[in-house]
């Protein structure tokens, strides 16, 4: 059942980092995205408070998502392969072959080094954010032509509102009054940063974004509508069904890349693999070929290249009877990071893979992590 | 187990005085700022701030290691042993109007189409009347308005000008929001409803940021009987009138036995039940931060569907 988690208040999905109340103030960082632990979280607890299940089935629930919402658009986290120069000239990164006198320092021998399409040098703007799927759809499906074609202006792109900038943070500080004076008491102070879920529209008006998820389905029809608090410090949200999945179908345009020989495999949220950033899937030892069958298929690929963001933490708090406490702090792949593939054998159909997870763990497939999406790519010029 | 449903009011915050809820040491003309939403810079209090001034207008211990009973299952508890978080979630007060200096009808209740959408979802209220989108430089007013001088004309907020134009959805929120602060008494809903207007989130925000309180202090030095050397500051606050609203959730009941563990309706009944006169925020000594603070059924905020 699909869902739409609208936040009430700034919401914080914590960085892992320790807080403590020392006199010098402590801090409670969050990351710029909900994590899929926040929202299957939120979702698990909700329905533990409201039914006592057992941890078990609890975990056995599935949860996808979130992903960024403004009035039915859905947006998916940047992808990696896209770069820009600082004048705004669009770029793809795509595998090259080194020439003879060229080199550099690849993770494991044999793989591709992702580069430019173009032999200027330039240094990339740094811009996280969200395209829309439309966007994306575009990119998947025709790379970097697809976009001058619809955004151009200028040799630059103007994506508008197809591109949303990072989620603002909300800072704040936190005093506890001590009550034989009514001041703040020494050293109790403290500040939080939350993501503010509120966006500036095109037409200089202000909406909220929401959060689209994925419940399974009878979890959802225990729960229904309902409020719960999301993340950390107990700030709530609301959420809320609907029958709109538009974002979670596969666009009809990539239809193209059935058959295809060249896929390309973009991080919709942040994966957990057994290797770091190497899917276990393809192979454990990380030697070539670095072959695999990509997950709920029969499809056999071979890595060619990776464009991998810098991981990121991802920690919690467990509480489970007897297994009460902080959980052990994991490093997820970036959402946005990419990964080159090449067919060997079968054939691919985006469809019964669009926003699956490409996780090496079940726990961390029904955590939401590793959905991907998927497109095709060109050789290098 | 729990019960099968989670239960939330909203709470409605009526300014008797101004509100300084502090941000801090400001960077700009003004020392002590309000805390402002990062997006939209609309002046807020923070949930944070409404729970502690509701616990302690409860005589709930301001100890909290102290707490006993019904309140500690309310409002938590701290201490290495008996730390819990209490049932009572807070969120933010969102602001719904602003009074500003209008040069007909002294002032105007202003709102915009965010604030109503924000309010709509805030209460949960499904009746709610359609979000209205007034032009750049116009307002819509109730029936009768005070803010004009004759209907449709011109109306001044600040130095501003708008063209103002009557708008049904415009009457029924100015309806709504005087029924829920107001109730019965026809004369404070009258007053409310002439001096109802929705402007642009741009002019709105325009207004956040132009029409709150600012006011100089000095410190008088007791040898001069005049103002101290450097002690001069401006302080920031919410005017009186402002109204604000927000929701209270109750979480599952933690800490109590069974049989003495009260439901979250009772919960919320015994300590957000009928309306209350609290102090929000800094400058207490000075008469600042007096708000009437009513609670409004909601619908549940979750029900068990099997």
């Amino acid at each position: 059942m699909k869902y739409r988690m609208i936040p009430i208040e700034p919401l914080i999905a914590r960085d892992a980092r320790t807080f403590g109340s020392g006199g010098g103030g402590a801090r409670v960082r969050s990351l710029d995205w909900l994590t899929q632990t926040v929202a299957a979280g939120s979702v698990r607890t909700a329905l533990w408070k409201l039914t006592g299940e057992t941890p078990s089935y609890l975990r056995s629930i599935a949860v996808r998502g979130p992903f960024p919402e403004i009035g039915g658009k859905f947006y998916f986290p940047r992808p990696l392969d896209f770069v820009q120069t600082q004048e705004g000239k669009p770029y793809q990164l795509l595998p090259a072959e080194l020439e003879d006198e060229q080199s550099a320092d690849m993770p494991l021998e044999g793989l591709l080094l992702p580069s430019p399409d173009t032999e200027e040098n330039f240094k990339p703007q740094k811009r996280g954010g969200y395209w829309s799927l439309d966007l994306y759809a575009r990119w998947l499906c025709e790379g970097k032509r697809g976009l001058t074609e619809r955004y151009g202006r200028d040799g630059r792109v103007d994506f508008g509102d197809d591109w949303l900038d990072d989620i603002p943070k909300d800072e704040r500080t936190h005093v506890s009054i001590a009550p034989e004076t009514g001041a703040a008491g020494d050293g109790k102070i403290f500040s939080s940063t939350g993501l503010d879920f509120v966006h500036r529209t095109a037409e200089r008006t202000y909406a909220s974004i929401a959060a689209a998820l994925e419940i399974d389905e009878r979890a959802a029809r225990l729960l229904g509508d309902f409020t719960a608090p999301v993340g950390g410090m107990r700030r709530l949200a609301d959420f809320r069904q609907t029958d709109d999945d538009a974002a979670w179908r596969c666009p009809p345009c990539l239809d193209c890349l059935r058959g295809g020989d060249r896929i390309r495999m973009i991080l919709a949220t942040p994966a957990l693999f057994a290797n770091g950033w190497y899917p276990g899937w393809i192979g454990g030892d990380k030697t070539p070929p670095r072959e695999g069958i990509l997950p709920g298929t029969d499809v056999r690929v071979r890595l060619v290249s990776a464009v991998v963001g810098r991981w990121q933490p991802l920690s919690g708090w467990c509480h489970e009877k007897g297994r009460t406490g902080p959980k052990p702090m994991r490093r997820m792949v970036p959402a946005g990071s990419v990964y080159f593939f090449e067919v060997v054998a079968g054939n691919f159909v985006p469809d019964r893979v669009w926003l699956r997870s490409v996780c090496d763990e079940p726990q961390d497939r029904l955590d939401g992590f590793g959905l991907a999406l998927w497109g095709g790519w060109r050789e290098h010029k | 187990m729990g019960e099968k449903t989670f239960v939330e009011k909203s709470y409605w915050l009526h300014a008797l005085s101004p509100i300084h809820i502090g941000a801090g040491r400001g960077l700009g003309y003004i020392d002590l700022p309000v805390v402002r939403e990062k997006v939209t810079n609309w002046p807020y209090i923070p949930g944070s701030s409404v729970k502690g001034v509701i616990a302690a207008h409860h005589n709930v211990s301001n100890n909290s290691e102290k707490r006993e009973g019904d309140a500690r299952i309310a409002f938590g508890a701290t201490g290495d042993d008996c730390s819990n978080s209490g049932s009572l979630v807070f969120t933010d007060a969102h602001i719904l109007c602003l009074p500003v200096r209008s040069f007909y009808g002294t002032f105007a209740w202003i709102t915009s189409p965010f604030c109503l959408e924000r309010c709509a979802r805030d209460v949960k209220e499904r009746s709610a009347p359609p979000v209205i989108l007034p032009d750049e430089f116009q307002a819509f007013t109730a029936q009768d308005t005070a803010l004009t001088k004759e209907p449709g004309g011109k109306m001044y907020l600040e130095e501003l000008d708008l063209a103002s134009a009557f708008n049904e959805n415009a009457e029924n929120w100015a309806e709504k929001i005087a029924q829920t602060l107001f109730g019965d008494d026809e004369g404070w809903k009258k007053t409310f409803k002439a001096r109802f207007a929705v402007v642009h989130d741009d002019i709105f925000t325009f207004l956040c940021e132009a029409g709150t309180e600012v006011t100089p202090h000095i410190k008088v030095d007791q040898e001069t009987g005049a103002a101290a050397d450097g002690a001069l500051w401006y302080e920031e606050t919410l005017p009186v009138e402002t109204l604000l609203v927000g929701r209270v959730w109750c979480d599952k009941i933690y800490g109590a036995p069974e049989d003495e563990t009260p439901t979250s309706g009772e919960l919320l009944k015994q300590f957000c039940g009928s309306e209350l006169s609290l102090q929000l925020g800094g400058k207490a000594t000075t008469g600042k931060g007096h708000v009437r603070c009513l609670f409004k059924d909601i619908e549940k905020a979750g029900e068990l569907h099997e």
